[in-house]
């Protein structure tokens, strides 16, 4: 049931992110939902159900892409292995904690994508300036508040209370 | 053996989602021609979803537009406010209407020029990435599009159809990195290989040092890559300079279609 339920938020997060986030962002920055969602699995569930997840989301993303199917899944993997190893040294409630994992991830993704496709000359720097790190900060900047609201929706749906 | 694999589950787990990823990838890349059900069921609920949030997210950004100007006007009274920015408002959808149906008229009178058919569609979707470059427009399977169909503005190329849904498509622009199409310099026909390079941006490749081109330089379609028809334009060159082998220009090109403004787009269906 809580897989249905996560799969069923991904899906919602991504339809915001492709038409209603976009108007209003235009086409030089992304709130990267997918990976904000990422994170949340990583910090919050266990393995099992958080790795197929991961999977899930990136699936969906990929449908929503005009990449390769699987490309964005093995990004989205990748991220969920990182964040659940990382999760043992910082504390998942902290929204400080939440932000700089999202903002850490979202630089090495961006980073490793303006590599691919212009290399490491001077284009690399023009874009850590201008894309990749206001993309960062971005993501970074409202993690906590999507991290919050899925968290809100989960106990809501599933009648858990906090201890 | 079960202890075994117990003790190292998560490494097994872990394995086993990645080796899925990379024979997905694999396989969509050597095999696969056609979509999966799994794609287009998922589409087949998105799709509809897409369409309405896009449509609700574009009346407030008209409504907040207008209202900057409106809040200019201090020295009136608010009720003369109000009553003007509802007037706006309404005046706004009237011209967003009447401009949406120039556009359109715009893209016929083009379309009236093409001995080819085509198809007006409307932009309703972008992309999950920042890096890839596609728009989600409302046609698709059965309004008799196909994969590889080239798409324009009145104002030139836009991209070509990527992937094609039922009632939906997806585009791959101009700007994106897989994106080439072959072009001329419309002033002395010097050929070259325009590929997308950034949001704003085409790359004109394979263009000796020797060669004659000038910034401003108009560059059309060739027709030679079987794809698009013959001088469409692409756009203009608006930066040039010698790259760092000493053979080729670094030639930019500024895309004549307003690939980040696009709201309506015309599918040329090839004969």
């Amino acid at each position: 049931m809580k897989l249905l339920f996560f799969s069923a938020i991904s899906l919602f997060l991504l339809i915001i992110q492709t038409s209603f986030l976009k108007v209003f962002l235009g086409s030089s920055l992304n709130l990267d939902l997918t990976l904000i969602m990422v994170v949340y699995f990583g910090l919050f569930l266990n393995y099992h159900s958080g790795i197929f997840l991961s999977f899930i989301a990136g699936y969906l993303a990929d449908i929503l892409s005009g990449t390769i199917l699987g490309a964005i899944i093995l990004i989205r993997l990748l991220d969920f292995v990182v964040i659940y190893k990382l999760k043992k040294i910082v504390y998942p409630k902290n929204i400080i904690s939440q932000s700089f994992l999202v903002l850490l991830l979202s630089f090495i993704e961006n980073s490793a994508f303006s590599i691919y496709f212009f290399g490491l000359g001077e284009t690399l720097f023009t874009y850590l300036s201008a894309k990749i790190m206001p993309q960062a900060l971005l993501n970074s900047l409202f993690a906590p508040l999507v991290i919050s609201i899925i968290n809100k929706a989960e106990k809501s749906f599933f009648h858990i209370k906090e201890i | 053996m079960f202890y075994w694999f117990f003790r190292y589950h998560v490494f097994f787990i872990t394995t086993f989602y990645f080796l899925l990823t990379i024979s997905l990838i694999t396989w969509n890349t050597k095999y696969r021609d056609s979509l999966s059900l799994p794609e287009k069921l998922i589409f087949k609920i998105t799709q509809p979803i897409q369409k309405t949030v896009s449509l609700i997210a574009h009346f407030p950004i008209d409504i907040w537009e207008n209202y900057l100007f409106i809040s200019n006007l201090t020295e009136e009274s608010l009720k003369l406010k109000e009553d003007i920015g509802l007037l706006r408002a309404k005046n706004n959808q009237l011209l967003e209407t009447l401009s949406s149906y120039k556009r359109v008229d715009d893209l016929l009178k083009v379309k009236d020029t093409f001995s080819y058919a085509s198809i007006v569609a409307y932009v309703i979707g972008g992309d999950v990435s920042l890096w890839y470059k596609t728009v989600l427009i409302d046609k698709g399977e059965r309004d008799g599009i196909k994969k590889g169909f080239p798409v324009i503005t009145n104002k030139g190329v836009v991209g070509k159809v990527l992937k094609v849904w039922d009632s939906s498509s997806r585009v791959l622009l101009l700007t994106d990195h897989n994106f080439a199409i072959d072009g001329i310099v419309q002033r002395n026909r010097i050929k070259g290989i325009v590929a997308g390079f950034d949001n704003s941006t085409c790359l004109f490749k394979y263009i000796l040092a020797t060669e004659d081109i000038r910034q401003g330089d108009t560059i059309i379609s060739s027709g030679l890559d079987g794809l698009f028809p013959k001088g469409i334009i692409i756009g203009t060159i608006k930066k040039k300079f010698v790259d760092n082998t000493g053979v080729f220009f670094h030639v930019e090109i500024k895309p004549s279609a307003d690939i980040k403004k696009l709201e309506e787009v015309l599918v040329i269906i090839p004969s």
